[in-house]
Order: C-alpha cells, then structure tokens, then sequence
C-alpha cells in the first residue's frame, strides 16, 4: 500500500513533471500571465468599488457593505472561473498531441516512464500551474470576507469548486490531447469543452426553463407531484453539472439557511424535497469524469501504434 | 551469447507486408549494419526491436529477454536513437539528458556524473548549457547518442545514424560508434551510407521488400557476389614476359593490360582468377621464381556498392 508521503515523493519525482514546470518558469511568460491576470482581477475590484462609491446616496452603512461584498465576490469568482475556462485547456489540450508532432513521444516510449506517468505528469504541471493563478490571488478573493456579506464557508466551497473545475478541464485537455494527433483539433475540442460546461449547460437550462414556463403558463400546481419531483431532479442535476449555476445555487441555499449539505426544494402542494447540495454533486461528478479521463488517457497513450 | 534475436518476424501493414519471415542474429559485441532501400523495412524491424511497434508474428529477443513478454526488461537492455532527432527546445543540453535519465529511473544523484561522462564521449561539454535548439544537425545526433547512452545499454538500435549529416560529422558518429564498439556495446544500425557499413560494420545483413537477402561478413558477401577474383599486377618491367607466363597458368582469365604509361604509372596487368588463396600464393610465387620484377600484387576488391546492387533486385514492398 502506498502511502500519501509516497505517492508525493513519486510525483515530484516525475521527471515529465519537473520538465514541464521547469520549461514553463523558464523566460518572462509566465510572470508575465499571473500579472496579468492579477492586474485584471485588481481593476475589475478597482472599478467595482469606484461604481459602488458613485452609486452611494445615503453614505455607507451595514447593508450597503455587504451588498458590495457579495457583489465583489461574485465578480471575482466570475472572473476566475473564466481564467480557468481560456487558461486550462491552453495548458493541456497540447500535452501529448504536441509530443507527437514534435516526435518525441516515441523517444518517451522507450524509456521505462509509463504512459500513467506521461500523462500524470502532463497533466498535473498544467494543474499547478492555474493552482498558482487561483492561489496568488486568494488575497483578491477573500477580500469580501473583510468587507462583509460573504461567510467563509461560501469562500471555501467557492475555490473548491473553481479548484474542481480546473482539474475537469486540465484533464478533458489531457483526454482530447490523447486522442487526436494534430494539437489544432484537440484544443478546440478542449475549449468546446470547457465552453459547454460553464455556458452551454447553463443555457440549455435556461431555454428548458422558459419552455417549460411557457407550457405551463405558471400553473405548477396541474401536474403531478411525480412530474413535479422529476423535473426538480433534472433541474438540479443541471444546475449541479455547471460551475456558476453551482455557486449560485449553494449562496441560495445557504442565504435560506440550509446548510451546506442540503438543497430543500420546494413542491407544488407546499411540502418538500432534499437533494444534496449541488456543490457536492458537482465536486463528486467532476472529480470522477476527470478520473475516467485521465485514465483513458493513458490507456490511449500506451496504445498509440499498437 | 546472441544481443539480438529475430525470429520469423512478420509485420503487416493492413494487406501490405513489411516484413516476412525475418530470421536473424547478432552475437554480443557485433556492429551489424542493416543495409536496404528506402521501404525494404529497415525502420519497421529497428522499431519492432526496441518495442515501439508489435510485430504481426514471431519474436524478438534482446540479450534473451523476450520483447513480447518483458518489454520493461528488454528496453533496459537497448538505447534507440530514431532516424529523427526529437527536440525540446526550451531544456538545455544537460536538462535534455537528466530529463531523460529521469525516464530511466536513474537515481538523482548519480545523474550530473553520468552526464559529465556521456557530454564528454560526444564531446559536447563545452555546450552542456546551451539550449538544445540551438545546437548544429551534428551535435543534435551525438546528443541524440548520448540520450540513448544514458541508461548504459548494452545494445544500441540505431536508425540512420548518419543521415542528413555533412561528412565531418558523419566521420564523429562513425569514430563515435567505433569507440562504443570498443566499448563492448552491440551495435545494430541501419543506413543507406554503405562507406559507413564498410568502415565499422563486423557484419552486414542486406534487406529488400521485408526479407532478408543477404547476411553476412562483409568479405563473405563480396564473394557471393563474385565467385571470380579480380587480381592487379604492377611491374617494374618486362609486362609481356608476365602476360605469357599467366596465359599458361589454369584458372586465369581475362588478362588484360593496364597502360601505366598513358597516366606516368608503373606497367600493370588485371587478370580474373577463380581458385582460392594458396592458388594466388602460386601464383605470386612462380612470378617471382621466373624473375619477373614485381612491385605490386593485390587483389581489386568488390566494393559494397556492387555487393549491394547484387544483392537486391531494386524491390520496394
């Protein structure tokens, strides 16, 4: 059995990891990108506190203050979760397809480094890589925590879900990098990805949602309370398969004072329903697609020519 | 003990097949050249070797390990070093092989010593710090030698190790695989530059549309493709005596006159003789007792090319 220690050691050992972190500190790029991103998230934060002082009629007072906590927290969330959608498949999606094209990969292969190693070590130097993104700009984000209006709590399961969401999509970069040769390709279908899990499932329940609205014309009540649950779950479930619509939902929950654990539903005949809160199902769900992907990968990688 | 075994190597390609039947070996220690046209599939077995590609049937064996079997074992015991040089240009020259001893799960601290030693074989020291991209095609092959060095390998699978390389630094991988030869390494490489096979090579194997057409010493081969030797004969004088008295003698023919006056040359005569080495110390002896002022008596030797051309029919599969 391998201990935690040990499977640190092993990672810090893999030299595709040393490599790869290696090379990208080399030269000014990477500098360059974390002051960019943090000059952004500053001015972003700058320019909110400028318009929440212009908006004040009434100088500030308790309600105001937590209005514009929650509204920079928002905004910086926001803002990371976009940086992790452009900046995580730009990372990964070239990982393998590039050894290829470089003709490396065959020079890899007959080392004694597996193609669970490559991958990992692939994988993990784009991860830490938006880590140090996301951490160096903790201080921006917990920001709202000392203004007020935000709990810790929703901070925490915030990064973890920003953090979950940047392992999900470092690894579909690693899967589509595996599975296609040229890079091109694989980078599209990375950030069609990425895409499509913070603003296609979004939309898509949102168009649902007004459909349904229209079909329904507001009466809830006329169908059945089987119906009822089943559209509930869908609703739900996408909700939980999103990263904003995630966060969204798990504020909502805990402003309603229902803990992190649970979401209450409410049905129409007025009683309720529980699901876990969709940060948990989320944090689940892309933890174990990530898995799935990652080892396909390899599987793929120790194949190619085969 | 045999370094490398092909047994009834058949690799397809779909309905195409690269390589039939290929049955072949080299002892421990040999520096065999593996000689054929472009498509005979030479790179096909050079990477069915080093388990790069599954062979459609047979076995491979290096050192007695079955590819196949313990591909893990085997790829400790061979260095590949493709017909390409695989670049990460942003590692320097000493982070490109530590990278790659890093592969070999080569502990950390015997790493710069390994380094040290394999920069100074190819004579590459002097750039350890340089970007790999920017080092010349030439230095890029001997980092690319000292890449699959690395785990010391006892058996070197080499793809065109001189190709595309000007002549100064065809001549440093030439004396740098005579030098691992010394080394007791095996040596398996192919090529299409038959000086280089004629220069280091202890054996040659010819291979043509997937099948092996010829293998041998490189002087066994030359007498395949000729069963008649060619001998030259220079003369102080007295080339009319020498042209008699070898017209009498059996088994020569085709005596012909090599006017050494027209290019300020000694007199000498060609003669094709087909008997065996004491037959042409006969010979030598009796043109000497009858004396006849011989200067020079030497046998014309085939050279590879011819060896070569017979060989092969100019089949690609």
């Amino acid at each position: 059995m391998i201990t935690l220690s040990q499977a640190g050691r092993l990672l810090l050992r893999n030299p595709v990891l040393v490599k790869e972190v290696r090379t990208r500190m080399r030269g000014g790029r990477t500098f360059i990108v974390l002051t960019i991103h943090l000059l952004a998230l500053a001015g972003a934060l700058a320019a909110a506190y400028l318009l929440f002082r212009a908006s004040l009629t009434t100088g500030v007072n308790l309600e105001a203050r937590r209005l514009f906590g929650k509204a920079v927290f928002g905004l910086m969330i926001w803002m990371e979760l976009i940086t992790i959608s452009f900046i995580a498949p730009a990372l990964t999606s070239g990982a393998i397809a590039s050894e290829r094209e470089r003709q490396t990969l065959d020079l890899l292969r007959v080392t004694l480094l597996s193609s669970r190693a490559l991958v990992l070590g692939k994988y993990l130097s784009g991860l830490v890589f938006i880590f140090l993104l996301v951490l160096s700009s903790l201080p921006l984000q917990t920001l709202p925590f000392v203004i007020g209006g935000v709990l810790a709590q929703e901070i925490l399961v915030a990064v973890l879900i920003l953090a979950v969401t940047a392992v999900a999509f470092c690894a579909a970069g690693i899967f589509f990098s595996s599975l296609f040769s040229r890079v091109l390709l694989s980078t599209v279908l990375a950030y069609a990805f990425a895409i499509f899990v913070v603003f296609g499932i979004p939309m898509i329940l949102l168009l649902v949602l007004l459909v349904l609205g229209a079909g329904l014309g507001g009466a809830i009540d006329s169908i059945s309370l089987r119906t009822q649950m089943m559209l509930i779950f869908i609703g739900w479930l996408a909700v939980s398969m999103t990263p904003g619509a995630t966060i969204v939902a798990t504020e909502v929950a805990l402003l309603d004072q229902q803990g992190l654990l649970l979401a209450r539903l409410h049905l129409g005949n007025g009683s309720e329903v529980a699901f876990p809160s969709p940060w948990i199902f989320y944090v689940v769900f892309y933890l174990l697609v990530s898995i799935g992907m990652l080892w396909f990968s390899a599987k793929r990688v120790s194949r190619i020519e085969m | 003990m045999e370094a490398i075994q092909l047994v009834d190597l058949t690799r397809c390609y779909g309905k195409r097949t690269a390589i039939e039947q290929l049955n072949l070996s080299v002892a421990s220690g040999e520096v065999f050249g593996f000689v054929g046209p472009n498509g005979a599939g030479k790179t096909t077995t050079l990477r069915i070797i080093a388990g790069l590609l599954p062979p459609t049937s047979g076995e491979v064996y290096v050192n007695g390990i079955s590819v196949r079997q313990s591909l893990s074992s085997a790829r400790r015991q061979i260095g590949y070093m493709p017909d390409y040089f695989g670049v990460y240009p942003d590692l320097r020259v000493w982070e490109y092989l530590d990278f790659f001893a890093g592969c070999y799960q080569i502990a950390e601290s015997e790493r710069p010593r390994m380094i040290e030693d394999l920069l100074d074989l190819v004579e590459l020291t002097h750039r350890k710090d340089d970007l790999v991209d920017r080092l010349s095609r030439g230095m890029k092959q001997r980092l690319s030698l000292a890449r699959a060095l690395i785990h010391d390998p006892q058996v070197l699978l080499l793809d065109e190790p001189a190709s595309g390389l000007d002549p100064r630094a065809r001549v440093e991988i030439r004396e740098l695989l005579v030098e691992l030869a010394r080394m007791g390494k095996t040596i398996f490489f192919s090529t299409h530059i038959l000086a280089d096979v004629a220069e280091i090579c202890t054996r040659v194997g010819i291979l043509e549309a997937g099948r092996l057409v010829a293998e041998g010493r490189l002087e066994e081969l030359r007498l395949i493709a000729s069963s008649r030797r060619r001998i030259e004969l220079t003369l102080l004088d007295q080339v009319e005596r020498a042209e008699a008295l070898l017209g009498a003698l059996p088994g020569i023919t085709h005596i012909e006159r090599l006017d050494g006056n027209l290019t300020g040359q000694r007199p000498a005569l060609s003669f094709e003789f087909s008997g065996d080495d004491t037959g042409l110390c006969g010979i030598l002896s009796q043109l000497v007792q009858s004396g006849l002022p011989v200067l020079q008596f030497r046998e014309d030797q085939h050279d590879l090319e011819e060896v070569f051309l017979r060989a092969t029919k100019g089949i690609v599969s």
